[in-house]
């Protein structure tokens, strides 16, 4: 047998099972392949399939308790006027009132505007950052301290940024004051500043990811492209346009995937700095959504919004799977 | 054998590039680690020094930021007028609890749906990476609801559960690629000694350990960071270090000095926890999608 | 077009040298072979000439113009990579031209170059497709097409095929070295594959620990090798190797080995010009200059015992005993002797070397 000792845990592949097909590797076939090297599809497993849905059982029972049956209660909720007390059926008035509530609709609006200028700002500043780190001779270094805001709890970093942003006291209000900016009001009190507040914090927690993502992208471009490009006659600059960026595409597609999600998952940091606010200025659809559904307690109604972003949520992983997965838009 | 780095000559646009990286850099990590210093110091000034700031364009006067005399009063305060040692042991608890279930279970499904083939396995893989990708308040709505009727609002194992919608499916998930890679012909082996079923399972946990205990901590990571199901399905009973840290914004009293240390108080341990599993940690904050 | 001169060249990567003052000289128009196994410094050579690796010492030129600090895109060199390094999102027309397109050439004629380019490689049919749905012999060809639409001063060729099967490789041995008369571009071609470097190249440059180890036509090459080294690398099967001594027998001067002695021819005397006498060199003998026969033919033959046959087709292998070694030899595949049996083999003096068993440079 050979030495397992040595084996590689996580070969670079293990990236493309979240979208299903392995031949879709992200990473760019090094050398012709001159055998198959790869599993077949159709494998037979060591033992009978009884003995593997035996071990699957347990966290499958838990996962359905936690997440399908919530899935249909949710429905269920989303048909009924539920307060405190108790509920009573509406059918799909909830749904239908949605359509006349412009909270909801500035929702979606100001929650696609969070996550387009997030990961605009990110993605450039994200990916210039891993090219200049990239081989850096202080790489270690700067990828541990690239690290360290992700670490932080995102209510903290919330809080923390509360108080560099505090009219009175804060350091980077007096930073930004000083550099003519802004005025004596706070950048989190003016309703045409605060989004851009939330989003710089945003911005700091996370652009480190996408540079960490990039970094990894960075290391699997192929170098004998790059060199056969270099004798074709291509400058650096241009090297870095005809192959380092395509070739850092698939991962990119995922870190956009994974920020996008995720700018709708957590709203942490935000109901920490802004709470929507001020008026509706941040109100971006999760906050909305735990307002109704946990400041007023209309858990039917909140049930109703948390479905529309539910299914948008599914859609989008959908289409970017989809993307990821025709071989024309990435890599073979 | 070749260099390192690809080969570059010297122009005067490599010259200005490198500059200009330099400038980038050191700008990137002032900006990136300023925060934490302002944390960390203001953590140990007494509230009239942590306030003091130069008046409006005098940058000459940015040395007061240093100027102070170090007092440890916040962290007692955390720990003698509020309860912070409960709230750490909750928070410990809490996603500790879940991230030990997840793995165990998660572990058991990811190798089992790593060895066999069924129709529907893809869909039941969407299924699980969505759990996990569903934006947390809208878990949160029918969870709450569900978790109000059993009385687990406000509890541990309430918390603990909780924790578990995200972090199971993580696990499944991550595990099943770790999985992916240890060959069959391990198991075969050692069934062909004469080894059962579950001696053979045992078998190659070696060789994912290493994964495996990396996963619990990122586990304890995601918990402990989460603010919102803490909030809600915690509140009461279960309060953890995020909440406790809100909670010291009070509308007439916000204990800035407290909040800092509680900061701190929260984010070391997961800072030095995320050192000791760097290597892993990119593979899963990106959910297994980008191997560092 | 343009003769490759390199002078006195060294890399190092790091503490490590892995070429040692490496001087060679490429004709104009010729096709010249660095022939080395893995670790040699072909490789590092031929990014040194590419311009992927910076020189550590020495000098390279093409014609009378130094080129160490000018990048490869400055060089007009083009260079065909072992693994093809295809721009996989570009279509294979795209991938072609590149080199054009990058030097700002008018569409027009990037179309018609391209055009040329694929037809010469037979590949005109494939130029809408993308890398991945090609066979390795179609990127190959198209990695081919990439460096020739150019006409650049100097093809670099690194391992092209050795990914390529067997049959493919032979194939592509001939169209290679064809393609490179016909352009008269000077091609330096790196492998570790002595029968490609043979059968290709106008002049070889052997490699082994960073060092030039012979410069040659590839018969000067195969028959004169200069050190026991290069004789052993090169030809397949592999030339044998047996100890013996020179010692003196009546007249004559013979090679004794401990169960025969043969004496030299008398060319041969004076060119191991009795330095050696009595002391122990190593006797060099290809497979081809043995013959094998079960019926002792005269005194001088070489008594041993086969060992195992094994039919080439065209040709046998057999693997001779003797006493404490075993020497392998080509013959017909009538020869009828079956393991086990005794046999006698007769070695072509005309053909036989003679290495220092010290340095193992070649007497003759």
């Amino acid at each position: 047998m050979t030495d397992t000792s040595h084996m590689p845990l996580v070969p670079h592949d293990v990236g493309t099972q979240l979208f299903r097909a392995r031949s879709h590797s992200v990473e760019v076939e090094a050398k012709p392949r001159t055998e198959v090297t790869e599993r077949p599809r159709s494998f037979n497993p060591p033992a009978p399939k009884r003995y593997y849905f035996y071990l699957m059982a347990p966290a499958i029972a838990i996962l359905a308790f936690i997440s399908l049956y919530p899935f249909f209660w949710l429905i269920f909720l989303s048909l009924q006027d539920v307060d405190i007390g108790g509920g009573k059926w509406v059918g799909i008035d909830n749904y239908v009132k949605l359509f006349s509530d412009s909270r909801f609709i500035n929702g979606w609006i100001l929650l696609l505007k969070y996550s387009v200028i997030c990961l605009a700002v990110q993605l450039t500043v994200g990916v210039m950052l891993a090219v200049v780190v990239n081989n850096s001779r202080y790489e270690r270094f700067l990828v541990t301290a690239l690290l360290m805001p992700m670490m932080m709890a995102p209510a903290v970093a919330g809080l923390l940024w509360l108080f560099l942003y505090n009219g009175t006291f804060g350091w980077y209000h007096w930073i930004l004051q000083s550099l003519g900016i802004l005025g004596s009001a706070s950048i989190l009190a003016r309703a045409d500043t605060a989004m851009i507040a939330v989003i710089v914090v945003d911005v700091w927690q996370w652009t480190p990811l996408i540079t960490l993502i990039a970094l990894a992208g960075l290391k699997r471009v192929p170098r004998d492209q790059l060199e056969a490009n270099m004798v074709d006659g291509a400058s650096p600059l241009r090297n870095f346009f005809s192959i380092t960026l395509p070739n850092l595409y698939p991962v990119l597609l995922i870190a956009v995937l994974l920020r996008f999600m995720d700018n709708f998952r957590f709203i942490d940091s935000l109901l920490v700095l802004t709470g929507g606010g001020p008026g509706s200025a941040t109100k971006i659809l999760p906050v909305y959504l735990f307002e109704v559904a946990f400041k007023f307690f209309k858990l039917g109604r909140g049930a109703a919004i948390a479905l529309t972003l539910l299914l948008v949520t599914i859609i989008l992983g959908k289409i970017l799977v989809r993307v990821f997965e025709n071989p024309k838009s990435g890599r073979s | 054998m070749a260099s390192r780095d690809v080969v570059s000559y010297e122009t005067p646009f490599t010259r200005i590039a490198r500059y200009a990286s330099i400038v980038f850099v050191v700008l990137y990590l002032v900006w990136t680690l300023l925060p934490f210093l302002v944390m960390f110091m203001s953590s140990f000034k007494d509230l009239l020094e942590a306030f003091k700031l130069p008046a409006v364009g005098d940058w000459s006067g940015i040395g007061i930021f240093f100027e102070f005399t170090p007092t440890l009063k916040h962290y007692r305060s955390l720990f003698v007028d509020n309860s912070f040692a409960t709230y750490i042991a909750n928070s410990l608890i809490a996603a500790g609890g879940s991230a030990v279930i997840s793995v165990i279970f998660g572990s058991l499904a990811a190798y089992s749906l790593s060895r066999v083939d069924f129709r529907g396995k893809q869909d039941l893989f969407f299924w699980i990476i969505s759990t996990r990708m569903a934006p947390v308040v809208a878990v949160m709505v029918p969870l709450y609801s569900i978790f109000r009727s059993l009385d687990l609002v406000g509890t541990l194992p309430g918390l603990i559960l909780a924790y578990t919608t995200f972090n199971l499916p993580f696990a499944i998930w991550i595990l099943k690629g770790f999985f992916d890679n240890v060959p069959f012909a391990i198991e075969e082996a050692q069934m062909v000694d004469g080894a059962t079923r579950f001696q053979a399972f045992r078998s190659i946990l070696p060789l994912v350990a290493p994964g495996i205990g990396a996963f619990v901590v990122l586990c304890i990571l995601f918990a402990w960071n989460d603010f919102l199901f803490a909030a809600i399905i915690g509140s009461g009973g279960a309060k953890t270090l995020p909440v406790a840290t809100r909670e010291l914004v009070q509308p007439q009293n916000i204990q800035w000095g407290a909040i800092m240390a509680a900061g701190v108080v929260t984010t070391l341990p997961m800072m030095a926890l995320g050192l000791v599993i760097r290597k892993y940690l990119v593979t899963g904050l990106t959910m297994g999608a980008v191997k560092e | 077009m343009a003769s490759v001169t390199i002078k006195n060249v060294w890399k190092y990567y790091g503490e490590t040298p892995a070429v040692k003052d490496l001087n060679i000289f490429c004709p104009d128009g010729s096709f010249v072979s660095i022939l080395g196994p893995s670790g040699c410094g072909k490789s590092s050579t031929m990014r040194m000439l590419a311009g992927l690796e910076h020189i550590s010492a020495g000098d390279i030129l093409f014609d009378d113009q130094r080129i160490n600090d000018l990048a490869p895109k400055d060089r007009d060199v083009a260079m065909v990579f072992e693994n093809y390094a295809l721009y996989p999102h570009k279509s294979v027309f795209d991938n072609i031209a590149n080199p054009l397109r990058l030097r700002k050439i008018n569409e027009t004629v990037v179309k018609e170059r391209v055009t040329a380019a694929a037809t010469l490689l037979e590949i005109a049919h494939l130029l809408n497709r993308r890398p991945h749905e090609l066979s390795g012999g179609q990127k190959q060809r198209v990695a081919i097409g990439r460096a020739i639409v150019r006409e650049p001063k100097l093809f670099l060729f690194d391992e092209p095929i050795a990914h390529l099967d067997a049959k493919l490789r032979a194939h592509m041995r001939g169209e290679i070295k064809h393609l490179q008369r016909t352009l008269g571009t000077t091609m330096i071609y790196v492998t570790h594959d002595q029968l490609e470097a043979l059968s290709m190249a106008d002049y070889i440059a052997v490699m082994h620990d960073g060092e030039l180890q012979q410069w040659g036509t590839p018969s000067e090459i195969f028959n004169k090798p200069v050190n026991a080294w290069v004789a052993g690398f090169v030809g397949e099967p592999a030339m044998n190797f047996l100890t013996c001594s020179v010692t003196s027998r009546g007249d004559d001067v013979v090679l004794r080995h401990r169960n025969f002695e043969i004496p030299l021819l008398a060319g041969q005397v004076s060119q191991i010009n009795g330095s050696s006498q009595g002391g122990a060199v190593r006797m060099g003998v290809r497979p081809d200059a043995l013959s094998i026969s079960m019926e002792r033919p005269d005194d001088a033959a070489i008594q041993g015992e086969i060992f195992v046959n094994e039919l080439l087709g065209g040709d046998m292998l057999v693997d001779v005993s003797l006493e404490d070694c075993r020497v392998r030899v080509k013959t017909s595949p009538e020869f009828a002797g079956k393991p086990g049996e005794p046999c006698y083999l007769t070695v072509n003096r005309q053909k036989w070397h003679v290495f220092d068993s010290q340095d193992g440079h070649a007497y003759f």
